[in-house]
């Protein structure tokens, strides 16, 4: 069977959001407006949009005006869907990466959390995400520790003189 | 064993939204040091699609962390008996005439899989009336005490399970996942035929107010179950570290959860005037499980905290001083 394009993903997800729950779906919209974002999964990109008659949804062109950005792996979607990866460590360990003003990413952030919020009601959008557990490679050897993120981020904060001298919080 | 089943709501029950019902295993491999729990359960009234049934399957081991995960799956998806509830990759079946627990966990990709037998050895514990839980209530029926057979295999590596110690219950009742609700339990077994301890007391979602807490002891010809102000609780210095959470669309959700407050240590005590115990729990390590409501927008967060204990006192005469494996649930 042919695996589905992003494209089609993405349609399928917001779909079923729809048919599970149409209230977050509506909230969805609310929160995204007319903004267009660009959804990049290892070598596919696709600029996504709700319009009047639901979601537009076209392959990424170079020159296509965008909101934001997120891009990132189906091997990392599956760690973070399998909880071997959190998303604070794929941020900074570049495994997924997200661009746009602070307004727009955070509104991306909150997407995101309408459509985790119903997959836990929805056992549609739970099968649709198997769907690409069987799409993805292995998940690499290179398991990601916490402990090994949480040394890189205090690195991080000492270098920018963020991190507290008493260690407190 | 009693015979005890899974306890669904029946069509006119107005709570039926609310259902809960798990069955749930402790495994203790003292030789390892590994500590695991597998647990199946119902969440949501089971006409409702939005019902679930969740499989966990983790094992601590001292030194490696946690391996295994979570299954969730719709609930018309499970195969469900009268004490049974079996998913792809998690099953959980009790054979009440033959006293014996039967399970199995399947996630050979997240370091686990693991395939037991336990025999009870002592009678149950059984709290048939609702305990008030939050909003709702609570039952539960336990097995203190089981012994197992069958292997384990984590990350690779099999572990004979034949001297490990187990400990089974079931719990069911009504309640929303993210009302304001929790409990503390544990359970501690030194190896056989030292004693079980199990100890239970419900809260409130911040542990500021208890309800009557319980701590029943079972040792070689001797049982003994104390409760209310026969019992103490002092729970160590918290712990703020990252932890394994699962599953992982759950846990993504909750970023605030990242690193919660968790005790690293707890001491037990019970004394009546005649019968005295005390346990000192330490802890090695956590996880935590996100469990999401099928029929209100709430979570609960339930961290399963391994560890070991030492425990001294006695009990009908009997000395319970011991030292062993136990497990903490602390759930907000």
């Amino acid at each position: 069977m042919r695996a589905m394009t992003l494209g089609e993903y993405v349609t399928a997800l917001i779909a079923r959001l729809g048919e599970a729950d149409p209230e977050a779906l509506a909230r969805m919209q609310r929160v995204v407006g007319r903004r267009r974002a660009r959804i990049a999964l290892d070598d596919e990109a696709i600029d996504v949009a709700f319009v009047p008659h639901g979601l537009d949804v076209q392959p990424a062109t170079v020159d296509a005006p965008i909101d934001g950005e997120g891009a990132t792996s189906r091997e990392t979607v599956v760690a973070l869907l399998d909880g071997r990866l959190e998303v604070t460590d794929a941020i900074l360990q570049g495994y997924l990466r997200v661009t746009g003003t602070a307004d727009d990413v955070s509104r991306m952030f909150v997407a995101i959390e309408i459509l985790l919020d119903v997959s836990a009601r929805a056992p549609a959008l739970q099968a649709l995400a198997e769907t690409l557990r069987g799409a993805a490679p292995a998940v690499p050897a290179t398991a990601v520790s916490p402990w090994e993120a949480q040394s890189r981020e205090d690195e991080m904060l000492a270098r920018l003189g963020l991190l507290a001298e008493d260690g407190g919080g | 064993m009693l015979i005890d089943s899974l306890r669904p709501p029946v069509a006119f029950d107005s709570t039926r939204a609310a259902y809960k019902d798990w069955l749930h295993l402790n495994i203790f491999d003292h030789a390892s040091g590994s500590v695991g729990v597998i647990n199946v359960s119902l969440h949501g009234a089971p006409d409702d699609p939005r019902a679930r049934a969740i499989g966990t399957g983790v094992f601590h081991t001292p030194g490696a962390g946690w391996v295994g995960n979570v299954e969730v799956s719709a609930m018309d998806d499970a195969r469900i008996g009268l004490a049974a509830i079996g998913l792809p990759q998690v099953a959980l079946a009790v054979n009440h005439p033959a006293e014996r627990v039967l399970a199995s966990v399947l996630f050979p990709g997240d370091g686990l899989t693991v395939d037991v037998e336990a025999q009870a050895l002592t009678t149950p514990l059984v709290v048939e009336d609702p305990l008030p839980l939050g909003p709702g209530w609570l039952s539960w029926y336990a097995v203190p005490r089981l012994s197992v057979g069958g292997v384990a295999t984590i990350r690779g590596r099999a572990h004979d399970l034949s001297n490990a110690s187990a400990y089974f219950d079931h719990n069911w009742g009504r309640w929303h996942w993210g009302d304001d609700l929790g409990w503390e339990w544990g359970c501690f077994l030194a190896p056989a035929p030292g004693p079980a301890l199990v100890f239970t007391r419900t809260t409130d979602r911040a542990h500021r107010e208890f309800g009557q807490p319980l701590l029943t002891v079972r040792a070689a010809g001797t049982r003994r179950t104390f409760v209310g102000s026969a019992v103490g609780v002092v729970p160590g210095m918290l712990h703020v570290s990252r932890v394994r959470r699962l599953p992982g669309g759950l846990a993504a959700l909750h970023q605030d959860r990242l690193a919660p407050a968790l005790p690293a240590s707890m001491r037990i005590t019970a004394s009546d005037g005649i019968d005295d115990v005390e346990i000192e729990f330490i802890a090695e390590g956590a996880t935590q499980l996100v469990a999401a409501d099928p029929a209100a927008h709430g979570y609960s967060f339930i961290h399963e905290i391994a560890g070991r204990f030492t425990s001294w006192g006695r009990v009908g005469g009997v000395d319970v001083s011991a030292s062993g494996l136990g497990m903490i649930e602390h759930v907000d």
